[in-house]
């Protein structure tokens, strides 16, 4: 003795059908950055934090992951790579002498025990602009072309507080305030947007992050913008910044499945193509 | 019974019905044709409620055939009620509506189209007319119960089903409901199923009844079949009286010390008893036939099945 | 029968209760607005680096605003409310039965109590929307709506959208929105074919929305964040981007409906199939 079950079996249809067309058609999610070789003249840019996260915070690149990044960096052959959570000077001769001979760096200021280090090409690190009197970030200058001098500041603005956070970024910007040229401010913010998390809705914490990234966003293009999560767990923390109108966004977003033992960041990657404007100054 | 060859409104065959490890009806047979009203008695718990249940399709049967014009309630339960109205207590009603609200909207469902007339009718055969534009938080619960019993009339069944429509009725209003009820057997002829503590009421207007007790059937019949006429006489002596009769061949039923003897109806006439108890020399004072009441014949079936199930 | 149902929900007063709450709900974001505007443009910030200004408030950001935390909180308890006294408040009220002793098939019963849904929750959407905007108009004035990055969690980058565009898309959202606003009238539906009792019904499909609400907010379940329709809830909001993104609407629409069939197909097999005692 059984009552019909045709209503229920035409919404079940309904659901699956809406389902199917809800998860089964592409969402439209990046995939993040997938490895290419660029055109000649694409200033392919990454910033990675190579530190491991233990129970209390973070430490500085383990030796045994330095084979790791050089062989990631390798792979990639960026034009400039920005690194947080470097340990020493010891640390960035190692992997430059990895890199290879004709690879370049400086290294910043120790922030509790940890640095942001700069590596390029010799042929196109130029000099240093300067670094941000806590060590949270350090200003650059390359060569890329002839005409095309570009202007960066990498970063990493690791205070626990976001009001402490929110001046590192203010400190950084000030590096390259003023420049004539285009402009990079690269490196790990700590600040995580994704408009689908408003987990710290009420926070006072978000809401100051939220300050800083809209002051970086009125002054710079946000290039990874819309490309995911960079950081565990699924946290959009490490951000490539560029000056308006110099260049293009090629390629951009998160190398995933490239994290050493221990690591909680992806290298990020932004590949830019200088505007002829720019090329031509 | 009526002829079983028109087509029952309910036909009910060895009915199970469970709740977990009790069992609520137990090989429950009903028959209740066009044109017949059937009582539906039974202590507090007896499975009534659960019958009339399975009879709406609010119930599934656990085992037995059960029919409502043919159909199978629980599997087509809307079908069923094309042709029959239930009306279940307590009443339950809108509080925020008013009783002619009631009726106009519930009497919607399933297409009919009834008039103001038709409305007012039905509200004035249950006493309702005056209140008809109140709302129903206004009213008691006799009249709510009148007014469930209106929304049954409209439109007419085939079949009522009625859960215990006298409660909180007044006297009068009870006697009303009975006319109104013979009145939609005699004149529409509807089949009306009616379970009901007021056994008064039972006896006068059933033609068949029914009787539950602890899930089983107690009895079913005609109420006149449940209560037995019998003899009682009373006698200068009792015990010796009760003796006399045994030897005469003439079984003693039950008998009240001091005060009475019963013997079946007709087992033996006046003249009989007087000159069968004159020759042990005892006194006969009094012979009468005796009807018991119907409660006083369920009572007397239900204490007699407890003695035999304990 | 809707016309009956119509009449028992109007005279129920839930509607003058929503509606009244609707009220009290949008004089409180008036208040915090102010209070908000001023902290912000009265030179009473903090810290340094800040893009706040004041050009950007104004009656349209006011309706936006109110329209999402009311879309996302108390529309969704009033029409769990309107579910629970739908089917679980017939139910114990056993006025259910008044309803099933007509000639009235469960599945049709179903499906008018289900319309009258839909209806409460377009006529909550716009009612919200509607009323956000008066306010917004008289209250503050309308204008550019511009959207930043911000708490509120709006936009992922500065929009700008002309007057007469973002009013547009205001009325675009009560439709999207009564979409996201079916997948809880389902869960209503659902949670009430069980729980017999209406404020026991209610309270578990709010305390199971609110549930699957803050895990969706959480970034640690990112796994099951996608499988959750509370994730979706807020998909109108790309409306109110300068391009729409009109795929990922009607996907994310689309999930949210089928979130609602499955709901409601369950609610009714559960109501179909079940005994009332």
């Amino acid at each position: 003795m059984r009552r019909g079950i045709g209503g229920e079996l035409i919404l079940l249809g309904l659901a699956l059908g809406f389902l199917w067309y809800g998860y089964g058609t592409s969402s439209g999610e990046s995939a993040g950055f997938e490895l290419y070789a660029p055109d000649e003249g694409v200033v392919r840019v990454v910033s990675w934090n190579v530190g491991v996260s233990v129970t209390d915070g973070g430490v500085a690149l383990p030796p045994e992951a330095e084979a790791h990044v050089v062989s990631a960096l390798g792979a990639l052959a960026p034009t400039v790579v920005v690194l947080q959570e470097l340990r020493d000077l010891d640390q960035l001769e190692r992997l430059l002498d990895a890199l290879g001979d004709e690879w370049r760096g400086v290294l910043g200021a120790s922030y509790e025990g940890r640095r942001v280090a700069v590596l390029a090409p010799a042929r196109a690190l130029r000099a240093l602009r300067g670094s941000a009197g806590d060590g949270s970030s350090l200003g650059f200058r390359l060569r890329l072309a002839d005409e095309l001098r570009l202007t960066g500041v990498a970063i990493h603005a690791d205070a626990l507080s976001s009001r402490l956070r929110n001046q590192q970024v203010g400190q950084a910007v000030e590096l390259v305030e003023n420049v004539d040229g285009p402009v990079l401010l690269a490196g790990d913010l700590n600040i995580d947007l994704d408009l689908d998390k408003r987990r710290d809705l009420f926070s006072d914490d978000q809401y100051l992050d939220v300050e800083t990234y809209n002051y970086l966003a009125e002054r710079f293009v946000d290039a990874t913008l819309g490309t995911g999560s960079t950081a565990e767990p699924d946290r959009r923390l490490d951000y490539v910044f560029v000056s308006g109108g110099w260049c293009e966004v090629v390629a951009a977003g998160p190398w995933r499945r490239q994290r050493a033992p221990g690591m909680d960041h992806d290298p990020v990657v932004a590949d830019l193509r200088p505007t002829a404007a720019a090329t031509s100054r | 019974m009526t002829n079983s060859a028109i087509e029952p409104a309910i036909e009910v065959v060895g009915l199970d019905r469970h709740f977990g490890q009790r069992q609520a009806l137990r090989g429950v047979d009903l028959r209740v044709s066009p044109g017949e009203i059937v009582g539906l008695v039974g202590p507090n718990g007896s499975g009534k409620t659960s019958l009339l249940k399975i009879l709406g399709g609010f119930l599934r049967p656990h085992g037995g055939r059960v029919e409502v014009f043919g159909l199978e309630p629980f599997a087509r339960p809307h079908h069923v009620m094309r042709r029959a109205r239930f009306a279940f207590a307590p009443p339950a009603l809108y509080d925020s509506l008013t009783p002619m609200e009631h009726l106009h909207h519930l009497s919607r469902i399933g297409g009919h189209r009834p008039s103001d007339q038709e409305l007012t009718r039905a509200l004035a055969t249950v006493g309702l007319a005056d209140r008809a534009n109140d709302r129903v938080a206004t009213l008691s619960f006799g009249m709510r119960q009148r007014l469930v019993v209106a929304l049954a009339l409209v439109p007419m069944p085939e079949l009522l089903v009625l859960d215990e429509p006298t409660d909180g009725l007044d006297p009068v209003a009870v006697l009303e409901l009975r006319d109104v009820l013979l009145r939609l057997r005699n004149e529409h002829g509807i089949a009306v199923l009616l379970s009901s503590h007021l056994l008064v009421e039972i006896e006068h207007l059933v033609d068949h009844m029914l009787v539950l007790n602890e899930g089983r059937t107690l009895f079913s019949g005609p109420p006149s079949e449940m209560i037995h006429t019998t003899l009682r006489l009373e006698t200068s002596s009792h015990e010796a009286a009760k003796v006399a009769l045994m030897n005469g061949g003439i079984e003693v039923r039950r008998s009240q010390p001091g005060q009475w003897l019963e013997l079946d109806a007709g087992s033996m006439d006046l003249e009989q008893c007087r000159a069968l108890l004159h020759a042990q020399g005892i006194e006969l004072r009094s012979f009468h036939e005796h009807r018991p009441t119907l409660e006083e014949a369920l009572l007397r079936r239900l204490r007699a099945e407890r003695e035999v199930l304990h | 029968m809707i016309t009956f149902e119509l009449l028992k929900t109007w005279r129920s007063r839930r509607p003058h209760l929503a509606a009244g709450s609707i009220v009290f709900f949008l004089v409180l974001m008036l208040v915090g607005f102010y209070t908000y505007a001023q902290t912000e443009t009265g030179g009473d910030a903090e810290f340094r680096y800040t893009f706040e200004n004041q050009s950007y408030f104004n009656g349209l950001t006011f309706a936006l605003y109110s329209f999402y935390f009311g879309f996302l909180l108390i529309l969704p308890i009033f029409l769990i409310m309107e579910c629970a006294a739908h089917i679980a408040g017939e139910t114990a009220s056993g006025t259910l039965f008044l309803l099933l002793t007509r000639p009235l098939s469960r599945a049709k019963l179903f499906a008018v109590k289900l319309g009258l849904t839909a209806m409460s929750a377009a006529g909550l959407a716009a009612g919200l929307l509607a009323l956000s905007l008066l306010v917004g108009l008289v209250a503050v004035g309308w204008g550019a709506l511009d959207l930043y990055p911000g708490v509120l969690q709006m936009t992922d980058r500065h929009q700008h959208l002309a007057r007469d565009v973002a009013l547009v898309r205001f009325a675009l959202a009560v439709p999207f929105a009564t979409v996201a606003l079916m997948s809880v009238a389902g869960l209503g539906f659902l949670v009430s074919t069980w729980v017999r009792n209406p404020v026991s019904a209610a309270g578990t499909a709010t305390a199971l929305y609110l549930v699957m609400y803050v895990i969706a907010e959480i970034h640690f379940f990112k796994d099951l964040r996608p499988w959750l329709f509370t994730s979706y809830m807020p998909y109108w909001r790309s409306l109110f981007q300068e391009t729409v993104d009109w795929p990922g609407l009607f996907r994310d629409a689309s999930k949210l409906a089928g979130f609602s069939s499955l709901f409601l197909s369950l609610a009714l097999f559960r109501l179909r199939g079940r005994e009332e005692r």
